[in-house]
């Protein structure tokens, strides 16, 4: 190889480097919030291998005017697949839908969170969410799906644009199923 | 093997005791005290409280000796402490301490010493060292990465006529400040973390604690020959060094305890008469602990979640135990702590028979700072309003 063969493969290298240095992802610090301090995650424990399971803690405000939300991608999984998420407009974190292991159905949701407007629940992506007030959240649920005896993920991204921004709100605590009586 | 930290805030009772042996003033020191050039990293701000004069009051920003160094120390030793910057307070009584020194990875006590000719004052707080890039940069101990001067309002103290300094000498020549070790205040029980369920049969708690864990410990001040009262004025922090765990807790509703140990210190400022005297924890003493409580008030509750359902927390903020070591015999008060969980110091609650809610104080978990197994989706409404941690009987019985 000669020298100016060398020094164009030199150049290009500092030119994808110096491109992959300036290149930014979306803001983390967005109307939905940022990333809270924390770490660990809920578990539920499920009958059999390839059952479904939803988990609805993830809320957050959206302080900014109206909102898509693009994207929900679980981080790291392992033998766990996303099969869809959902937001809906809450009127407090009082009562959350929480976790549990089947399809979310509307008697589930009612029982565990009583007044949550299942009905206007909206499929991501495509969910489009309105500013919220006073107490007012929007719960993220996800569905998912395991394919061995213990799935797991370490932490749930949601990515969104408002007013022509996108942004990514990383929720740094996992969701588990673990097939058998208990985590 | 694996580092694991806890941190826990402490009240630290600070009584000013006026010693009457106090050092001469050699008042050369005076012109020692050049202010920290306002290019410097801003260390500590905040506002001179309490007994005034607010404004001209001397203060340094100084790096305490490690717990273990004050363990090992004899009563009487004296010890010196290293100043890392100085200022003065403002016409307003405001103040900010820069400092341009580099300390080391790790975590480090640092305290402000504040004096006036006629009152002083201290705040305590524990900052981590870490590297960033090329720089070292400091962080909280617990909850959240953020680097940025630490808030640090000083309430001064009214010293006693005659410990106060003549109109004719000035706070400035009170200085460099040094402690000496007063008393062994031997073990005390501190409330680390907080196990809660209630009324769930077979619910399983476990919380993990060991080697690296560091406790952040809070301080108190008071001035002497007043009744010896103490208030708190911030906070320190120790690392736990024995590889001691804790065991498993079934239906617990309980405050999860280890030992440190308590010395009280003198702080003296070299020259000028007047000192006052500090409790504060030096190291961790083994020992594992529970002690019934009625658990705190947590109505934020998720979703009905099957028996052998699990929540763990390994890295979020957690609350403050008001009363998380008792002192009170000694130094008059209840110390605070306060908990944060890494992974150094996790917990793990598993649902048991019949299912049930995990609950959160403020939030749901794992936002809450407390977090609380119920049988309902309604919570619990808590000991007192108002009160987090009651020693009591259990809420369920």
């Amino acid at each position: 190889m000669n020298r100016i063969t060398m020094g164009g493969l030199a150049c290009g290298l500092a030119l994808l480097l110096t491109a992959a240095c300036t290149s930014s992802g979306p803001s983390t610090d967005g109307p939905f919030g940022s990333t809270i301090q924390s770490s660990g995650g809920y578990c539920i424990p499920a009958a059999r291998p390839g059952q479904f399971a939803y988990s609805g803690y993830e809320e957050f405000p959206n302080t900014g005017g109206k909102a898509t939300i693009d994207k929900v991608r679980l981080v790291h999984p392992r033998h766990l697949r996303l099969v869809t998420a959902w937001a809906v407009q809450i009127s407090s974190s009082i009562y959350s839908i929480g976790a549990g292991t089947g399809y979310p159905t509307m008697s589930a949701i009612e029982a565990n969170a009583p007044g949550t407007p299942w009905g206007h629940r909206q499929r991501i992506p495509g969910a489009v969410v309105r500013h919220t007030h006073g107490q007012q959240l929007i719960d993220l649920v996800i569905l998912v799906k395991t394919s061995g005896k213990f799935g797991t993920s370490t932490a749930i991204d949601v990515y969104y644009e408002s007013a022509g921004t996108r942004y990514l709100l990383h929720f740094p605590y996992g969701f588990s199923v673990r097939v058998g009586p208990t985590c | 093997m694996k580092l694991q930290q806890i941190a826990i805030g402490i009240g630290i009772g600070i009584s000013a005791l006026i010693s009457a042996s106090l050092l001469s003033a050699p008042t050369a020191l005076a012109t020692s005290h050049a202010h920290s050039p306002r290019s410097l990293p801003a260390w500590a701000h905040g506002s001179i409280k309490g007994a005034g004069p607010h404004s001209g009051v001397r203060l340094e920003l100084v790096e305490w000796p490690s717990g273990s160094a004050l363990a090992k120390a004899r009563v009487g030793q004296k010890m010196r402490l290293r100043v890392l910057g100085k200022t003065t307070s403002s016409s307003s009584g405001s103040y900010t301490l820069r400092s341009g020194v580099t300390l080391s990875k790790g975590i480090h006590n640092l305290r402000v010493l504040a004096r006036s000719s006629v009152a002083v004052g201290t705040f305590a707080f524990p900052r981590k060292i870490v590297r960033r890039g090329r720089a070292l940069v400091a962080v909280a101990v617990n909850g959240g990465a953020s680097s940025g001067p630490v808030t640090a309002n000083i309430y001064m103290m009214a010293l006693p006529k005659a410990e106060q300094l003549t109109a004719r000498r000035h706070p400035s020549v009170c200085s460099p400040s040094f402690i000496v070790k007063t008393q062994d205040l031997g073990q005390k029980w501190v409330d680390i973390g907080g196990l809660y369920s209630i009324g769930i049969a077979k619910a399983k708690a476990q919380m993990t604690y060991s080697e690296g864990a560091s406790t952040t410990i809070g301080i108190g001040v008071s001035v002497p020959f007043t009744n010896g009262s103490f208030t708190a004025g911030g906070t320190e922090a120790e690392t736990k060094t024995g590889t001691e765990g804790f065991t498993p807790q079934f239906e617990p509703e309980e405050n999860m305890q280890t030992k440190y140990d308590f010395v009280k210190v003198s702080v003296r400022f070299k020259g000028c008469r007047g000192s006052y005297t500090d409790a504060e924890p030096t190291e961790w003493a083994t020992g594992q602990n529970e002690v019934i409580v009625v658990p705190p008030k947590a109505e934020h509750c998720g979703g009905k979640t099957p028996k052998g359902g699990t929540f763990t927390a390994t890295d979020q903020k957690a609350g403050t135990f008001s009363a998380g070591v008792d002192l009170k015999k000694e130094i008059g008060i209840n110390l605070s702590v306060q908990s944060g969980y890494n992974q150094n110091l996790a917990i793990t609650l598993t649902m048991g028979k019949g299912g049930g809610h995990f609950c959160g104080s403020n939030h749901l978990p794992p936002k809450a700072q407390w977090v609380v197994m119920d049988q309902t989706q309604f919570g619990n409404p808590g000991p007192v309003a108002g009160r987090s941690h009651v020693k009591g009987q259990r809420a369920s019985k």
